[in-house]
Protein backbone atom coordinates (compact mmCIF):
# COMPACT_ATOMS: atom_id res chain seq x y z
CA UNK A 1 0.00 0.00 0.00
CA UNK A 2 1.46 3.17 -1.36
CA UNK A 3 1.11 6.35 1.47
CA UNK A 4 -1.21 8.27 -0.53
CA UNK A 5 -3.86 5.53 -0.12
CA UNK A 6 -2.98 4.66 2.99
CA UNK A 7 -3.69 8.65 3.71
CA UNK A 8 -7.20 7.91 2.18
CA UNK A 9 -7.77 5.38 4.13
CA UNK A 10 -7.24 7.10 7.30
CA UNK A 11 -9.26 10.35 6.37
CA UNK A 12 -12.04 8.18 5.33
CA UNK A 13 -11.90 6.19 8.94
CA UNK A 14 -12.19 9.34 10.54
CA UNK A 15 -15.12 10.49 8.86
CA UNK A 16 -17.14 6.75 9.16
CA UNK A 17 -16.39 6.33 12.64
CA UNK A 18 -17.29 9.31 13.50
CA UNK A 19 -20.89 8.79 12.08
CA UNK A 20 -20.90 5.44 12.88
CA UNK A 21 -20.58 6.44 16.59
CA UNK A 22 -22.76 9.32 16.64
CA UNK A 23 -25.42 8.46 14.45
CA UNK A 24 -26.01 4.97 15.32
CA UNK A 25 -23.95 3.47 18.39
CA UNK A 26 -24.49 6.71 20.63
CA UNK A 27 -28.58 5.48 20.00
CA UNK A 28 -28.31 1.94 21.52
CA UNK A 29 -28.13 2.03 25.23
CA UNK A 30 -27.49 -1.23 26.67
CA UNK A 31 -29.46 -2.08 30.40
CA UNK A 32 -30.13 1.78 30.63
CA UNK A 33 -26.25 2.57 31.22
CA UNK A 34 -23.79 0.90 28.54
CA UNK A 35 -23.17 3.13 25.30
CA UNK A 36 -20.43 1.33 23.18
CA UNK A 37 -17.56 3.45 21.84
CA UNK A 38 -16.89 1.94 18.70
CA UNK A 39 -14.38 5.39 17.29
CA UNK A 40 -11.59 3.83 19.35
CA UNK A 41 -11.29 1.35 15.88
CA UNK A 42 -9.53 4.87 14.32
CA UNK A 43 -6.79 4.69 17.27
CA UNK A 44 -6.45 1.34 17.53
CA UNK A 45 -6.00 0.71 13.63
CA UNK A 46 -4.10 4.07 12.93
CA UNK A 47 -1.31 2.86 10.55
CA UNK A 48 1.39 1.44 13.01
CA UNK A 49 4.27 3.36 10.41
CA UNK A 50 2.22 6.88 10.49
CA UNK A 51 3.35 9.69 12.36
CA UNK A 52 2.72 9.56 15.98
CA UNK A 53 2.08 13.33 16.04
CA UNK A 54 -0.83 13.24 13.43
CA UNK A 55 -2.11 10.21 15.37
CA UNK A 56 -2.21 12.38 18.64
CA UNK A 57 -3.67 15.25 16.97
CA UNK A 58 -6.31 13.23 14.97
CA UNK A 59 -7.61 11.28 17.85
CA UNK A 60 -8.42 14.49 19.64
CA UNK A 61 -10.06 16.32 16.94
CA UNK A 62 -12.14 12.82 16.74
CA UNK A 63 -12.59 12.85 20.72
CA UNK A 64 -14.01 16.80 20.05
CA UNK A 65 -16.29 15.77 17.41
CA UNK A 66 -17.77 13.49 19.75
CA UNK A 67 -17.82 15.90 22.25
CA UNK A 68 -19.66 18.04 20.36
CA UNK A 69 -22.33 16.10 19.26
CA UNK A 70 -22.55 14.29 23.01
CA UNK A 71 -22.25 17.69 25.32
CA UNK A 72 -19.65 15.99 27.11
CA UNK A 73 -17.37 19.45 26.67
CA UNK A 74 -13.61 17.25 26.47
CA UNK A 75 -14.25 14.27 28.13
CA UNK A 76 -14.02 12.17 24.81
CA UNK A 77 -11.15 14.42 23.53
CA UNK A 78 -8.75 13.69 26.84
CA UNK A 79 -10.03 10.07 26.21
CA UNK A 80 -9.02 9.72 22.70
CA UNK A 81 -5.83 11.73 23.14
CA UNK A 82 -4.64 9.69 26.29
CA UNK A 83 -5.38 6.13 24.76
CA UNK A 84 -3.58 7.94 21.03
CA UNK A 85 -0.54 8.59 23.10
CA UNK A 86 -0.13 4.85 24.95
CA UNK A 87 -1.25 3.23 22.40
CA UNK A 88 2.94 2.52 21.62
CA UNK A 89 3.17 1.10 25.23
CA UNK A 90 -0.20 -1.26 24.54
CA UNK A 91 1.35 -2.65 21.80
CA UNK A 92 4.21 -3.57 22.89
CA UNK A 93 2.67 -5.14 25.90
CA UNK A 94 0.01 -6.95 23.79
CA UNK A 95 1.85 -8.38 20.64
CA UNK A 96 5.70 -7.89 21.92
CA UNK A 97 8.65 -5.97 19.79
CA UNK A 98 7.64 -7.27 16.29
CA UNK A 99 5.42 -4.43 15.61
CA UNK A 100 8.12 -2.00 15.94
CA UNK A 101 9.42 -4.10 12.14
CA UNK A 102 6.63 -3.30 10.98
CA UNK A 103 5.93 -7.22 10.11
CA UNK A 104 2.17 -7.78 11.40
CA UNK A 105 -1.14 -5.80 11.24
CA UNK A 106 -3.70 -5.55 14.08
CA UNK A 107 -5.90 -7.75 13.01
CA UNK A 108 -3.87 -9.87 11.62
CA UNK A 109 -2.45 -10.93 14.67
CA UNK A 110 -3.20 -14.27 16.86
CA UNK A 111 -6.46 -13.58 18.35
CA UNK A 112 -5.14 -13.58 22.27
CA UNK A 113 -2.90 -11.01 21.63
CA UNK A 114 -5.81 -9.34 19.68
CA UNK A 115 -7.86 -9.07 22.56
CA UNK A 116 -5.23 -8.39 25.22
CA UNK A 117 -4.43 -5.29 22.89
CA UNK A 118 -7.84 -4.19 22.87
CA UNK A 119 -9.57 -4.77 26.05
CA UNK A 120 -6.78 -3.24 27.53
CA UNK A 121 -6.75 -0.42 24.99
CA UNK A 122 -10.83 0.27 25.88
CA UNK A 123 -10.63 -0.19 29.57
CA UNK A 124 -7.99 2.40 30.04
CA UNK A 125 -10.41 4.91 27.57
CA UNK A 126 -13.66 4.31 29.60
CA UNK A 127 -11.88 4.71 32.97
CA UNK A 128 -10.90 8.18 31.73
CA UNK A 129 -13.77 8.70 30.05
CA UNK A 130 -16.36 8.12 32.73
CA UNK A 131 -14.37 9.32 35.52
CA UNK A 132 -14.29 12.72 33.65
CA UNK A 133 -17.88 12.37 32.69
CA UNK A 134 -18.97 12.08 35.84
CA UNK A 135 -17.50 14.63 36.92
CA UNK A 136 -17.28 13.80 40.61
CA UNK A 137 -15.72 10.74 42.52
CA UNK A 138 -18.44 10.31 44.32
CA UNK A 139 -19.93 8.41 41.47
CA UNK A 140 -17.62 5.73 41.74
CA UNK A 141 -19.26 2.71 41.76
CA UNK A 142 -21.51 3.83 39.16
CA UNK A 143 -18.17 5.39 36.96
CA UNK A 144 -16.71 1.08 37.62
CA UNK A 145 -19.47 -0.37 37.01
CA UNK A 146 -20.03 1.26 33.32
CA UNK A 147 -16.31 1.18 32.42
CA UNK A 148 -16.21 -2.49 32.88
CA UNK A 149 -19.68 -3.64 31.59
CA UNK A 150 -19.32 -0.84 28.21
CA UNK A 151 -15.42 -1.99 27.91
CA UNK A 152 -16.70 -6.01 27.51
CA UNK A 153 -19.19 -4.70 24.81
CA UNK A 154 -16.85 -1.93 23.09
CA UNK A 155 -14.31 -4.44 22.71
CA UNK A 156 -16.90 -7.36 21.39
CA UNK A 157 -18.11 -5.03 18.69
CA UNK A 158 -14.15 -3.70 18.05
CA UNK A 159 -12.49 -7.00 17.72
CA UNK A 160 -15.74 -7.92 15.26
CA UNK A 161 -15.26 -5.03 13.57
CA UNK A 162 -11.36 -5.91 12.80
CA UNK A 163 -12.08 -9.13 11.62
CA UNK A 164 -15.14 -7.87 9.04
CA UNK A 165 -13.39 -4.74 7.46
CA UNK A 166 -9.73 -5.42 7.61
CA UNK A 167 -8.09 -6.58 4.48
CA UNK A 168 -6.62 -10.61 5.46
CA UNK A 169 -3.76 -9.86 2.30
CA UNK A 170 -0.61 -8.10 2.80
CA UNK B 1 19.49 27.00 24.10
CA UNK B 2 20.19 24.76 21.44
CA UNK B 3 19.34 21.91 24.35
CA UNK B 4 16.25 23.64 25.24
CA UNK B 5 15.46 23.19 21.45
CA UNK B 6 16.57 19.74 21.61
CA UNK B 7 14.59 19.20 24.54
CA UNK B 8 11.54 20.21 22.93
CA UNK B 9 12.03 18.39 19.29
CA UNK B 10 12.64 15.60 21.57
CA UNK B 11 9.67 15.56 23.12
CA UNK B 12 7.01 16.92 20.77
CA UNK B 13 4.75 14.20 21.15
CA UNK B 14 4.65 14.25 24.74
CA UNK B 15 4.31 17.82 25.26
CA UNK B 16 1.59 18.25 22.49
CA UNK B 17 -0.01 14.93 24.36
CA UNK B 18 -0.11 16.71 27.76
CA UNK B 19 -1.13 19.92 26.12
CA UNK B 20 -4.02 18.73 24.34
CA UNK B 21 -5.05 15.86 27.18
CA UNK B 22 -5.23 19.27 29.33
CA UNK B 23 -7.33 21.47 27.44
CA UNK B 24 -10.05 18.29 27.10
CA UNK B 25 -9.72 17.91 30.63
CA UNK B 26 -10.62 21.80 31.36
CA UNK B 27 -13.20 21.55 28.57
CA UNK B 28 -15.28 18.91 30.69
CA UNK B 29 -14.70 20.32 33.60
CA UNK B 30 -16.35 23.57 32.47
CA UNK B 31 -19.06 21.48 30.89
CA UNK B 32 -20.03 20.23 34.37
CA UNK B 33 -20.22 23.71 35.70
CA UNK B 34 -22.83 24.60 32.75
CA UNK B 35 -19.99 27.37 31.48
CA UNK B 36 -19.06 25.33 28.33
CA UNK B 37 -17.93 27.37 25.18
CA UNK B 38 -21.12 27.50 22.74
CA UNK B 39 -19.05 25.94 19.86
CA UNK B 40 -18.61 22.33 21.81
CA UNK B 41 -22.73 22.35 22.71
CA UNK B 42 -24.41 20.10 19.81
CA UNK B 43 -26.55 23.21 19.55
CA UNK B 44 -24.30 24.70 16.57
CA UNK B 45 -25.10 24.45 13.28
CA UNK B 46 -23.56 21.07 11.95
CA UNK B 47 -24.71 18.81 15.15
CA UNK B 48 -27.54 20.32 15.36
CA UNK B 49 -28.35 19.84 11.64
CA UNK B 50 -27.81 16.08 11.71
CA UNK B 51 -29.60 15.49 14.57
CA UNK B 52 -32.17 17.07 13.38
CA UNK B 53 -32.19 15.10 9.65
CA UNK B 54 -32.51 11.43 11.22
CA UNK B 55 -35.11 12.73 13.76
CA UNK B 56 -37.13 13.54 10.40
CA UNK B 57 -36.70 10.73 8.95
CA UNK B 58 -36.59 8.21 12.78
CA UNK B 59 -39.93 10.24 13.24
CA UNK B 60 -41.82 8.74 10.48
CA UNK B 61 -41.96 5.13 12.24
CA UNK B 62 -43.82 6.21 15.63
CA UNK B 63 -46.00 8.22 13.47
CA UNK B 64 -48.91 6.63 14.80
CA UNK B 65 -47.62 6.18 18.06
CA UNK B 66 -47.14 10.04 18.85
CA UNK B 67 -50.27 10.66 17.13
CA UNK B 68 -52.46 8.85 19.57
CA UNK B 69 -50.75 10.64 22.04
CA UNK B 70 -51.45 14.06 20.63
CA UNK B 71 -54.83 12.57 20.21
CA UNK B 72 -55.17 11.57 24.03
CA UNK B 73 -54.15 15.16 24.86
CA UNK B 74 -56.39 16.65 22.80
CA UNK B 75 -59.21 14.82 24.26
CA UNK B 76 -57.68 15.23 28.03
CA UNK B 77 -58.04 19.54 27.23
CA UNK B 78 -61.50 19.20 25.16
CA UNK B 79 -63.27 17.37 28.53
CA UNK B 80 -61.39 20.24 30.58
CA UNK B 81 -62.65 23.10 28.49
CA UNK B 82 -66.40 21.48 28.77
CA UNK B 83 -65.84 21.39 32.15
CA UNK B 84 -65.04 25.24 32.61
CA UNK B 85 -67.64 26.26 29.62
CA UNK B 86 -69.95 25.23 32.33
CA UNK B 87 -68.73 25.96 36.23
CA UNK B 88 -65.83 28.31 36.53
CA UNK B 89 -65.21 27.97 40.30
CA UNK B 90 -61.40 27.68 40.48
CA UNK B 91 -62.22 24.95 42.22
CA UNK B 92 -63.01 22.65 39.17
CA UNK B 93 -60.28 24.51 37.69
CA UNK B 94 -57.96 22.94 39.96
CA UNK B 95 -59.32 19.42 39.63
CA UNK B 96 -59.05 19.64 35.74
CA UNK B 97 -55.12 20.54 35.86
CA UNK B 98 -55.64 23.74 34.21
CA UNK B 99 -54.36 26.20 37.21
CA UNK B 100 -50.99 27.02 35.64
CA UNK B 101 -53.22 28.28 32.31
CA UNK B 102 -55.30 30.17 34.60
CA UNK B 103 -52.49 31.48 36.73
CA UNK B 104 -50.21 32.96 34.16
CA UNK B 105 -52.41 33.65 31.14
CA UNK B 106 -50.66 34.67 29.00
CA UNK B 107 -47.65 32.47 29.33
CA UNK B 108 -45.56 31.75 25.92
CA UNK B 109 -45.30 29.23 24.51
CA UNK B 110 -43.22 27.35 22.05
CA UNK B 111 -44.14 23.74 20.07
CA UNK B 112 -40.39 22.30 19.59
CA UNK B 113 -39.12 18.18 19.20
CA UNK B 114 -36.54 16.86 20.96
CA UNK B 115 -33.60 15.72 18.05
CA UNK B 116 -31.59 14.57 20.66
CA UNK B 117 -31.77 12.89 23.84
CA UNK B 118 -29.51 11.26 26.36
CA UNK B 119 -29.70 9.82 29.68
CA UNK B 120 -27.19 7.07 30.32
CA UNK B 121 -24.65 9.65 31.45
CA UNK B 122 -24.62 11.65 34.53
CA UNK B 123 -24.76 14.87 33.42
CA UNK B 124 -27.66 14.44 30.21
CA UNK B 125 -28.86 17.04 27.71
CA UNK B 126 -31.84 17.39 25.40
CA UNK B 127 -31.31 19.13 22.05
CA UNK B 128 -34.31 20.87 20.70
CA UNK B 129 -35.33 21.77 16.83
CA UNK B 130 -35.46 25.84 17.96
CA UNK B 131 -33.81 28.07 18.58
CA UNK B 132 -33.09 32.43 19.25
CA UNK B 133 -34.93 32.95 15.85
CA UNK B 134 -37.83 31.04 16.76
CA UNK B 135 -37.79 33.21 20.23
CA UNK B 136 -36.03 30.91 22.62
CA UNK B 137 -33.96 32.29 25.25
CA UNK B 138 -31.63 30.86 28.38
CA UNK B 139 -33.87 29.46 31.32
CA UNK B 140 -36.73 28.90 29.83
CA UNK B 141 -38.46 25.56 31.20
CA UNK B 142 -38.93 22.53 28.70
CA UNK B 143 -42.36 20.45 29.09
CA UNK B 144 -43.94 18.29 28.16
CA UNK B 145 -48.22 18.20 28.97
CA UNK B 146 -47.83 15.37 31.31
CA UNK B 147 -44.78 16.85 33.06
CA UNK B 148 -41.68 19.01 33.69
CA UNK B 149 -38.49 17.55 31.35
CA UNK B 150 -36.03 20.67 31.48
CA UNK B 151 -34.19 23.79 31.26
CA UNK B 152 -32.78 25.69 28.32
CA UNK B 153 -29.03 26.22 28.86
CA UNK B 154 -27.80 27.34 25.80
CA UNK B 155 -29.46 29.02 22.54
CA UNK B 156 -28.04 28.94 18.82
CA UNK B 157 -29.62 30.40 15.64
CA UNK B 158 -31.61 27.36 15.14
CA UNK B 159 -31.14 25.24 17.36
CA UNK B 160 -31.20 24.75 21.68
CA UNK B 161 -29.92 22.39 24.53
CA UNK B 162 -31.41 21.98 27.37
CA UNK B 163 -30.59 20.72 31.08
CA UNK B 164 -32.22 17.08 31.19
CA UNK B 165 -34.21 16.57 35.04
CA UNK B 166 -31.59 13.75 34.49
CA UNK B 167 -28.68 15.83 35.14
CA UNK B 168 -27.22 16.08 38.61
CA UNK B 169 -26.92 20.10 38.27
CA UNK B 170 -30.46 20.39 38.12
CA UNK B 171 -32.43 21.62 40.36
CA UNK B 172 -36.51 22.18 40.26
CA UNK B 173 -38.76 23.67 43.10
CA UNK B 174 -41.37 21.48 43.25
CA UNK B 175 -44.61 21.09 46.06
CA UNK B 176 -47.05 18.31 46.90
CA UNK B 177 -50.63 19.29 45.09
CA UNK B 178 -52.13 18.97 48.51
CA UNK B 179 -50.32 21.13 50.69
CA UNK B 180 -47.74 24.38 50.01
CA UNK B 181 -45.00 22.66 51.67
CA UNK B 182 -41.83 22.91 48.88
CA UNK B 183 -38.56 21.33 48.95
CA UNK B 184 -36.34 20.86 45.72
CA UNK B 185 -36.39 18.17 42.88
CA UNK B 186 -32.63 16.05 42.45
CA UNK B 187 -31.71 13.49 40.14
CA UNK B 188 -29.39 11.41 42.32
CA UNK B 189 -27.61 10.05 39.08
CA UNK B 190 -28.24 6.38 38.08
CA UNK B 191 -32.02 5.60 37.65
CA UNK B 192 -34.02 7.12 34.57
CA UNK B 193 -37.21 6.63 36.08
CA UNK B 194 -36.30 8.12 39.67
CA UNK B 195 -35.69 11.48 40.88
CA UNK B 196 -35.38 12.70 44.70
CA UNK B 197 -36.73 15.36 46.32
CA UNK B 198 -35.13 16.68 49.31
CA UNK B 199 -35.75 19.35 51.87
CA UNK B 200 -39.44 18.54 52.54
CA UNK B 201 -39.50 19.09 56.41
CA UNK B 202 -41.08 16.25 58.32
CA UNK B 203 -43.99 17.60 59.44
CA UNK B 204 -45.19 18.01 56.03
CA UNK B 205 -48.25 15.49 55.46
CA UNK B 206 -47.33 13.52 52.30
CA UNK B 207 -47.60 10.13 51.77
CA UNK B 208 -46.52 7.51 48.79
CA UNK B 209 -48.79 7.79 45.44
CA UNK B 210 -49.12 11.98 46.41
CA UNK B 211 -48.76 14.02 42.95
CA UNK B 212 -46.28 16.60 42.95
CA UNK B 213 -46.43 19.86 40.54
CA UNK B 214 -43.98 22.70 40.19
CA UNK B 215 -43.86 25.29 42.52
CA UNK B 216 -43.91 28.73 41.05
CA UNK B 217 -41.17 30.17 43.54
CA UNK B 218 -38.43 30.10 40.74
CA UNK B 219 -38.96 31.95 37.40
CA UNK B 220 -38.77 29.22 35.00
CA UNK B 221 -42.44 26.72 35.18
CA UNK B 222 -45.26 28.46 36.04
CA UNK B 223 -47.19 27.06 38.94
CA UNK B 224 -48.69 24.22 39.31
CA UNK B 225 -47.14 22.29 36.20
CA UNK B 226 -47.27 18.49 36.74
CA UNK B 227 -43.80 16.84 37.97
CA UNK B 228 -44.39 13.65 39.09
CA UNK B 229 -46.04 10.83 42.05
CA UNK B 230 -44.35 9.99 45.19
CA UNK B 231 -42.74 6.66 45.09
CA UNK B 232 -41.17 6.09 48.29
CA UNK B 233 -40.52 8.14 51.80
CA UNK B 234 -37.61 7.44 53.72
CA UNK B 235 -37.46 9.29 56.81
CA UNK B 236 -33.95 9.19 58.31
CA UNK B 237 -33.99 9.79 62.19
CA UNK B 238 -31.19 11.83 61.79
CA UNK B 239 -32.15 14.50 59.58
CA UNK B 240 -35.01 17.37 60.14
CA UNK B 241 -36.07 16.57 56.47
CA UNK B 242 -37.83 13.24 54.49
CA UNK B 243 -35.73 11.74 51.33
CA UNK B 244 -38.84 11.20 49.10
CA UNK B 245 -38.08 9.02 46.00
CA UNK B 246 -39.92 10.29 43.15
CA UNK B 247 -41.50 8.60 39.60
CA UNK B 248 -41.94 11.63 37.19
CA UNK B 249 -44.76 11.30 34.54
CA UNK B 250 -43.04 11.01 31.26
CA UNK B 251 -40.55 8.85 30.52
CA UNK B 252 -37.89 10.78 30.08
CA UNK B 253 -36.32 7.98 27.38
CA UNK B 254 -38.93 8.92 24.82
CA UNK B 255 -39.22 11.97 23.95
CA UNK B 256 -40.36 14.65 20.89
CA UNK B 257 -42.88 16.86 21.23
CA UNK B 258 -42.45 19.37 23.93
CA UNK B 259 -43.46 22.50 24.50
CA UNK B 260 -40.95 25.42 25.78
CA UNK B 261 -42.54 28.06 28.02
CA UNK B 262 -41.83 31.38 29.47
CA UNK B 263 -43.44 33.41 32.01
CA UNK B 264 -44.10 36.77 31.12
CA UNK B 265 -42.87 38.17 34.31
CA UNK B 266 -39.99 36.16 34.56
CA UNK B 267 -37.74 39.06 33.22
CA UNK B 268 -39.18 41.46 35.32
CA UNK B 269 -38.86 39.06 38.55
CA UNK B 270 -35.26 38.12 37.94
CA UNK B 271 -34.13 41.84 37.44
CA UNK B 272 -36.17 42.81 40.70
CA UNK B 273 -34.45 40.34 42.48
CA UNK B 274 -30.96 41.24 41.10
CA UNK B 275 -31.54 44.71 42.07
CA UNK B 276 -32.08 43.69 45.31
CA UNK B 277 -28.85 41.79 45.94
CA UNK B 278 -27.20 44.89 44.46
CA UNK B 279 -28.43 47.06 47.42
CA UNK B 280 -27.51 44.39 49.73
Amino acid sequence: MNSSTQWLTVIGRFIAVLLVQVLIVDRIVLFGFANPMVYCYFILLYPLSGNRLWLILSSFSLGLCVDMFNDTGGAHAAAAVFLAWIRPVLLNFAFGVSYQYNTTKVPNAPIGQQIIFVSSAVLIHHLILFSLEAGSWSYWPLVFKSTFITAALSTLILLSAFQLFSRKTT
Amino acid sequence: MQQIIDFFIRNKNFLLFLLLFSFGISLSQKAHSGLYTRNIASSNRISGGIFAQITDIKSYFSLKQRNETLALENARLLAAKHKIKHSDSKDTLSRAGLMPLLDSSNLSVIQAHVINNNYHKRKNTLTIDKGALDGVEMDMGVVSSDGVLGVITHVSDHYCVAQSVLNTNSRIIVKSKKSNHFGTLIWPGDKVDELLLTEIPKIAPIAPGDSLVTDGKSTIFPRGWPVGQVIDIEDAAAQDYLDIRVRPHTDMTDLYHVYLLQRPEAQEIRELENTMTDEL
